[in-house]
């Protein structure tokens, strides 16, 4: 009899045991899924070379400038614009009267049309639909390009300046 | 040897980058454009980040603008939605290299308004604060990006783009680009989104697409260029198919016109044949003559 008693209760522990263990254990008889999301948000953003330097030259010539980058340092693709913030080159030295006028005598190199393109103070388009990286390259689409002057003969010594402004906006999609 | 000439050069480098630096003006802004619905009179807020990426201090400084945009063009004006739109708090500041600011502004729609689509735009400008003159003719380089602000507003959606003129090439030469030009008009009240090609056809054929969008009272001037290659030569069909709409481009503009090709080729080809032409009639015999006889 006491046998059987212990035999039961044995028997009780081990189902208590089982039912416990099972209880304990929910990884192996349910599954759970999650979502995971992450939004990256537009980005516009440009950066050049400055500033470029056409050295010293003589009055009556034609001159390239040195080689100069832009960058679309975003992760959309843009059009890029050029303009002058001024009609003329000013002179930084005193008691120097000449300007250097840009209209006919400064451009820059275009990739909308390959060539020198006038420059002025409104908006030129000079790259359309530029490319952002690719994913994961670590360096961003750069386009070289050059400017070019004609400076007037006789243009008094001195030394000119003026501010060019580029333009980013992202390309046109249509929404 | 060699590995000592190899550092030598390194270290030269290294040393003449250090004495001229390449300096970079630039800025980052998110997001990149907003596009809101509003109802008349209604106002919504929103908020751009500036930063400065270059490696020099820049001047910035915030400007509200309507947008006309073609394929050419991008022109600001301070009419329309540029009155819509308020900046809050301060328009120029400035940024030191890697410095951002937030900047807020609020769009509040008129209550009343003959259209339904309009575009403008925030305008971020960073000039470099210290212009670095080292004598001779120095242009500085200053960055301006444009944040467009699109708004919808409920009302009838006519849609009608005008071509109002358009211009095609008569005589192409190889490789060189010819310019087809349509000046287009939106007299409807919503934004006519452009699609469509230039077919042209003739010995070879060839697809120009065409995209964009041209917002209610704007004009447009859409350019597109082509240069034919080698192959092409003769009459060539153009024919023009510009589809547009708000939200299916269903309606259709066309124009047809004809281009002649003359390719580089034919003409070097007519040049050597006159010049063969003119030394034949004219008796003149070439200057050295070789006669191979046998012993």
């Amino acid at each position: 009899m006491k046998e059987k008693i212990g035999g039961l209760i044995a028997l009780l522990l081990a189902l208590m045991f089982a039912v416990a263990l099972g209880a304990y254990d929910t990884s192996s008889a349910a599954t759970a899924n999650q979502t995971v999301t992450v939004s990256v948000p537009e980005a516009i953003s440009i950066e050049v070379d400055s500033p470029v330097n056409f050295g010293n030259q003589s009055a009556g010539g034609t001159y390239e400038s040195p080689s100069y980058n832009i960058k679309n340092t975003g992760n959309v693709k843009i059009d890029l614009y050029v303009q002058t913030n001024d009609t003329d080159f000013r002179p930084t030295t005193p008691n120097t009267e000449d300007t250097i006028p840009i209209a006919g005598n400064y451009k820059i190199r275009s990739n909308v049309t390959g060539s020198f393109q006038q420059l002025s103070t409104s908006l030129l388009k000079i790259y359309d639909n530029m490319p952002k990286a690719s994913q994961g390259s670590g360096t961003p689409f750069t386009w070289t390009t050059q400017q070019q002057l004609t400076i007037p003969s006789f243009t008094e010594d001195g030394t000119y300046i003026i501010t060019l402004i580029y333009t980013a906006v992202k390309h046109n999609v249509q929404p | 040897m060699k590995f000592k000439i190899f550092v030598a050069t390194l270290m030269f480098i290294f040393l003449l980058g250090s004495l001229y630096p390449i300096i970079a003006t630039g800025l980052w802004a998110s997001p990149a454009e907003f596009r809101y619905d509003l109802k008349p009179g209604g106002t919504v807020t929103g908020e751009v980040t500036v930063k400065n990426i270059g490696n020099e201090t820049v001047n910035v400084t915030v400007e509200k603008k309507r947008l006309l945009m073609d394929s050419i063009h991008l022109v600001y004006s301070d009419k329309g939605i540029a009155n819509w739109i308020t900046i809050n708090g301060n328009t120029t500041f400035t940024l030191k290299p890697g410095e951002s600011r937030k900047i807020t502004f609020t769009v509040k729609a008129p209550s009343k308004i003959n259209y339904s689509d309009a575009v403008g735009a925030l305008v971020i400008r960073g000039l470099p604060v210290v212009e670095n003159v080292t004598g001779g003719t120095q242009i500085t380089h200053g960055v301006e990006l444009v944040v467009p602000i699109r708004v919808g507003l409920p009302g009838p959606i006519i849609e009608s783009l005008q071509l109002i003129d358009h211009k095609a090439p008569i005589i192409l030469l190889s490789f060189i680009p010819g310019e087809f030009v349509y000046e287009l008009k939106n007299n409807g009240t919503v934004q006519a989104n452009m699609t469509g090609s230039i077919d042209i056809r003739g010995l070879t054929s060839h697809s120009i697409p065409i995209e964009g969008v041209v917002y209610p009272e704007d004009n447009y001037t859409l350019v597109e260029r082509w240069a034919p290659g080698w192959t092409d030569l003769g009459l060539y069909k153009v024919d023009t198919t510009i589809k547009y709409g708000r939200f299916q481009a269903i309606k259709t503009i066309n124009t047809t016109d004809t281009v002649v090709v003359i390719p580089v080729w034919l003409i070097i080809l007519i040049i050597i044949g006159l010049v063969i032409w003119m030394l034949r009639r004219r008796g003149v015999e070439a200057p050295i003559r070789i006669k191979i006889e046998r012993k």
